[in-house]
């Protein structure tokens, strides 16, 4: 594998959601959020910075998962349906250069909606705060919103990384945008699912094992919601934070591993 | 073009017509006297296995939702709409049981106009799990106690709680007094006075002075007895009795507009 391949696959795929002005849709989607925080809080009566953290991190997530929905998924099911692929891989590029290109492209993508979100979002913390210093958390820290905010990202990077996954399995670009969308679902509810079934005492023993195969499958995105975190400053277990890194980390080397072996013994 | 133009201004009329005539379809003064129906709410399961990782904001939306119905609610609206109300306060709360706002609202209307105070104590004992730092919760639940159920060393608890999260040696001193007194009328009239500072909400303060006020009238009474009781050996068998012997020049004026009187040796005022 040559770095240089894979970094100019990510460069083009960054310069293709240039090109399909994802920085003006997400500086919009930010100003928008900014203006639907302010329309909000006369709502709310005393936990006002709180709600302005809630829609930031809301942002951030949802800005994300549309970058994902809306650039990233169609761009690689177009890549074979309009047969552009064949374009980069007839040049001097393995089929695994490509696909560590184009995810590293995405998360380039992702990373410059994640630094366009903050900016208002970070602004419109700053004025509650100075508007409502009585109303700040108790245990509110920048540092911990920061790092709320960069895990949204990560969760992202997570979810793109089993993405790429299913896209290599599935040809349909319908199946893998229904199947994305099923993974998303479960990834944010399997803490919880998993939880209930192993303290049911009704369900069965297969019933159990399946859950906590299907945990081990999807990505758990829950794991990486630090809203309670960032807006009350509740402290998190012991190497908390280092531990869903780590974590990320491994679920998105199986999953782009994966990726490059299916992706390889694909017929194009 | 001319067409077009026409097109764009029917279009328009139907518009505003449709618009306006929906404004007008429910006027805000019924508003209270609709019925709703807390059973077409969704589940807090169903709500988190969609909403996934935008549960707070859910629970901010329901929030608002219920401060709008809280805001037009008024004391003729039927009980399907109080238990409507609650529900969607409940699953504001059960979305991000962190959020305080849910539990501000809650004690601030359910025990008073509703009088629902049981329901409200067990609403809040839930948040008493999450916001572990909140001085506030255990206060209200301790003056829920108090006040409305006349549990005084249940308040007590929950007031040393208030006392310790919070650091406030007057809950401290306070929580003490009720649990040992009883919950005198002195120590009645310290406590609401100590809410009363705490209060911002101008129909609620009303509510607590009245409250201090009837307390005020019982003391005065409860003196009045005992002096009576000194110099003839007995309880009088009215309170009238302790104006007609001269001890005091008239009973005070109850708040509550009935008279106070004596019950099995008790003196009430509500």
């Amino acid at each position: 594998m040559r770095l240089n391949n894979i970094l100019r696959i990510a460069l083009l795929s960054f310069k293709e959601g240039l090109r399909q002005k994802v920085i003006y849709g997400v500086s919009c989607f930010g100003l928008i959020m900014a203006a639907a925080t302010y329309a909000f809080i006369p709502f709310i009566g005393f936990d006002i910075c709180r709600v302005v953290i809630d829609f930031m991190l809301m942002a951030v997530s949802a800005g994300c998962l549309m970058i994902i929905f809306f650039l990233c998924l169609p761009g690689l099911v177009n890549d074979i349906r309009e047969q552009t692929v064949y374009f980069v891989l007839s040049s001097p590029v393995s089929r695994e250069e490509y696909i560590l290109g184009r995810f590293l492209g995405f998360s380039m993508i992702l990373f410059v909606a994640l630094v366009i979100l903050n900016v208002p979002a970070l602004l419109m913390v700053k004025l509650y705060i100075i508007k409502y210093p009585g109303y700040v958390p108790l245990h509110f820290g920048w540092h911990k919103l920061l790092l709320a905010s960069f895990f949204k990202f990560y969760a992202a990077l997570v979810f793109l990384s089993f993405v790429f996954l299913v896209w290599s399995i599935m040809e349909s670009g319908v199946l893998v945008s229904i199947a994305s969308i099923i993974a998303y679902l479960i990834g944010q509810n399997i803490n919880t699912v998993k939880d209930i079934a192993m303290n049911s005492k009704t369900m069965g023993i297969t019933a159990k094992n399946l859950i906590s195969l299907v945990s081990w499958i999807f990505p758990n995105l829950g794991y990486f919601n630090l809203n309670t975190y960032a807006a009350y400053g509740v402290n998190l277990p012991e190497h908390y934070l280092s531990k869903i890194f780590v974590y990320g980390f491994s679920y998105m080397g199986v999953a782009i591993v994966i990726t490059m072996f299916f992706f390889k013994r694909r017929d194009l | 073009m001319i067409k077009k133009g026409i097109v764009t201004i029917i279009a328009l009329l139907f518009y505003a017509s449709g618009f306006y005539w929906l404004s007008q379809d429910q006027p805000i003064e019924t508003f209270s006297a609709t019925r709703m129906n807390a059973g077409l709410l969704p589940s807090v399961s169903f709500l988190k296995t969609v909403c996934g990782e935008f549960t707070p904001l859910v629970s901010d939306v329901f929030f608002a939702y219920g401060s709008v119905l809280a805001g037009n609610f008024d004391r003729s609206a039927p009980k399907e709409n109080w238990d409507y109300l609650f529900q969607v306060m409940k699953l504001a709360r059960d979305m991000d049981p962190y959020f305080k706002d849910p539990y501000r609202l809650v004690q601030g209307v359910f025990p008073w106009i509703p009088r629902m105070p049981d329901r409200t104590i067990s609403f809040l004992e839930k948040g008493l799990d999450f916001r572990k730092w909140d001085s506030i919760l255990p206060y209200y639940v301790g003056f829920d106690y108090y006040f409305f159920a006349g549990k005084y060393r249940k308040s007590a608890r929950y007031l040393f709680m208030s006392a310790k999260i919070g650091n406030d040696p007057f809950m401290g001193s306070l929580a003490s007094k009720i649990a040992y007194r009883g919950g005198d009328v002195d120590t009645g009239i310290t406590f609401l006075t100590g809410v009363l500072k705490k209060t911002l909400d101008e129909n609620t303060r009303n509510t607590i002075m009245m409250r201090i006020n009837a307390l005020k009238g019982v003391k005065l009474l409860k003196k009045a007895v005992n002096i009576y009781k000194k110099r003839y050996g007995r309880m009088p068998s009215s309170l009238e009795e302790l104006v007609a012997k001269g001890i005091i020049r008239q009973l005070p004026e109850n708040p509550y507009r009935i008279p106070y009187h004596l019950e099995a040796g008790r003196i009430r005022f509500d």
